[in-house]
Order: C-alpha cells, then sequence, then structure tokens
C-alpha cells in the first residue's frame, strides 16, 4: 500500500510535534504533558477498559500509567511514536492489576432497547444472539478476548497488539484465529436455528 | 494468509460491537480525567523543572571552576604543586647538598646524624674515640 507524499509529510510533521512535546516534557514543561495527555488518554481508557471490564479500574489504570510513562520518559527514544509505548505500559499494568487483585465482576452490560423498527419477534431473537455471544466471550481464554475485541472493536492492528500485550505477532493471530474460530461457531449455529 | 488473518471481519465486529460495552459510551468524565492525570505528574513535573534549573547552574559554576583550576595550575611553579609527600625526596635533597659541601668528616657525621650544636658535636667524636 503507497502512503500519498503529502500525508507522508503530514505524519512527519505530527510525529515532529510529538518529539518537541516530549522534550518539553522531559524539561517539566506541564502544559506540553498535559496536551500528550489529552491526546493519549482515551486510547489509553480503551485499552485499560478493554483489559479490566471495569471503568473505575480502567481510569485509575490510565493515571497511573501517565505518571510511570512520565517516570521513565528519559529512556524514551525520540522520534519513535509515544501511543504504543504509552499503550504498552497500559496492558502491563492493566493485566498485573487484574493479576493482583481479585477482580470485582464486570459491570454487566445493560441490553440496548430494542431499535424502533425491531418487532417484538426481532428483538428477542437479538437478545438471544447477544446472550449467546456474551457467554461465548466470557468463555474465551483471556488472550483471545482481549486479542479479538481489541482487533474487531477496537481496531487496533495486529502489531499494535503484539506490542502492547507483549506478544509475537504470531501469537496474536494465533489467538486471534482461535477466537474467531469459536465466536463465529457462535454466529453460524444462530443463524441456522433461526432461518 | 497471515494478512488475510489481520483483516476485519466487518459481521463478526458488529455483532462483538453489539454485545461488548463500548469505553466511549461509558459515563467517562475526561476532563476528570485529564485533570487527575495532571494532579498526579504535578510532582514529578516540578522535580524536572527544579533539576533542570539547577544544572543551568551547576554546568555554567563547573565550567568556571575547571577554567580557574587550569589557570591556577598554569601560574603555579612546579616545586609548589607538588611537594614531596614523605621526607624521603627531601632527604635525598640534603645528602646530595651535603657531599657536595665542603665541610670536615666530623662535621659531615654531625649534619648527617642532625646534630645542630656544639655539645653534640662534641659527644659524637667523643664517642667516636672509644673502642
Amino acid at each position: 500500500m503507497r502512503v500519498p507524499a503529502r500525508q507522508v509529510s503530514q505524519l512527519r510533521e505530527a510525529d515532529e510535534g510529538e518529539a518537541r512535546l516530549i522534550d518539553a516534557v522531559k524539561a517539566g514543561d506541564a502544559a506540553a504533558f498535559d496536551e500528550l495527555a489529552n491526546r493519549h488518554m482515551r486510547r489509553a481508557f480503551s485499552v485499560a477498559y478493554r483489559l479490566l471490564g471495569q471503568r473505575q479500574d480502567a481510569e485509575d489504570v490510565v493515571q497511573e500509567a501517565f505518571l510511570a510513562a512520565l517516570v521513565k520518559i528519559d529512556t524514551f527514544e525520540r522520534g519513535r511514536p509515544f501511543g504504543p509505548w504509552l499503550l504498552r505500559i497500559v496492558a502491563n499494568r492493566a493485566i498485573n492489576l487484574r493479576k493482583a487483585r481479585a477482580l470485582r465482576q464486570a459491570e454487566p452490560i445493560p441490553d440496548s432497547m430494542a431499535s424502533g423498527g425491531e418487532s417484538p419477534a426481532e428483538a428477542a431473537q437479538r437478545s438471544e444472539l447477544r446472550r449467546e455471544l456474551r457467554q461465548a466471550l466470557a468463555q474465551l481464554p483471556e488472550e483471545q478476548r482481549w486479542v479479538v475485541e481489541l482487533f474487531e472493536i477496537d481496531g487496533f492492528t495486529g502489531p499494535e497488539i503484539a506490542e502492547m500485550l507483549d506478544m509475537a505477532e504470531g501469537t496474536v493471530r494465533w489467538h486471534l484465529h482461535g477466537a474467531r474460530q469459536t465466536l463465529r461457531t457462535v454466529l453460524a449455529h444462530f443463524a441456522v436455528r433461526t432461518r | 494468509m497471515n494478512d488475510e488473518l489481520f483483516r476485519r471481519d466487518p459481521e463478526l465486529g458488529a455483532a462483538l460491537t453489539d454485545v461488548s460495552a463500548d469505553p466511549m459510551s461509558e459515563d467517562v468524565d475526561w476532563t476528570g480525567l485529564r485533570g487527575a492525570i495532571a494532579a498526579r505528574a504535578s510532582f514529578e513535573l516540578a522535580r524536572r523543572r527544579s533539576q533542570r534549573r539547577r544544572m543551568r547552574i551547576a554546568i555554567p559554576a563547573g565550567l568556571a571552576a575547571g577554567v580557574a583550576f587550569l589557570v591556577f595550575l598554569a601560574r603555579t611553579p612546579e616545586r609548589a604543586i607538588l611537594p614531596a609527600v614523605d621526607g624521603t625526596a627531601g632527604a635525598e635533597n640534603s645528602i646530595d647538598e651535603l657531599l657536595d659541601a665542603n665541610v670536615s668528616d666530623v662535621q659531615f657525621r654531625a649534619l648527617l646524624s642532625g646534630a645542630g650544636n656544639a655539645n653534640e658535636l662534641l659527644s659524637i667524636a667523643a664517642a667516636e674515640g672509644q673502642p
């Protein structure tokens, strides 16, 4: 895939802008750090939430990860993208938190109301599919669940997931493949039953 | 095959999105989170600023001290800078001077033994006379 020259130049400018922000943060510039936090906190929260399943825990992990990144920022190589580095810290902390704590049960996710055009029968089917998929997700090994959710829902790429979860890309592929097989089977069975 | 595996599956993605909680739709107070991140970082940022200030003062001061020391070394005579660490070097110098000096044997011995006055010189001489 060829990236247009204009886009490459924009990316370079963005990288340079971020490198300057990081230099300023190294010198203790609070405004630069705030800007860096604003740029990355949503994705960081998304990863933490996906791994922990709880808003409050995810927020705590994001705060801790930003502080840890700041403390270690002198070891960060200039010119490298900050996002994946931060997300790896977030993922490490979230995984450690899971291990360290007897994690409280994830807050139940309420079924959204049936959309306007759905008949009661369709709404019931949809609800049934959700229940089965949720059950299948809950039964997946946690690495498989993280990988498939981060990939299919949050839109992270394979290499990004590999870096943040400290896995080889091949392992990410393996987990993705395993999770998809299980979940596609659920979808296929459901489709056959409701045909 | 590998590239294919890393291609998204829209049907599965839609189904998962439907059943999974969307972190972004969670009741997250982004402003509050940003403020909390800034608050937790404030001490470390202040430490970095203060370290930077100290370095700004310490580096020129260190350079100035280095230059001053080099100037001092350049202007001071070698013997004054490097005195004998113990008495050995000084003693060797004194023996050389004694050997070159025009003194009698008795005076030579007395000087060599460190005796400083006539009585001591005489006692040395008397002692030499005994078997």
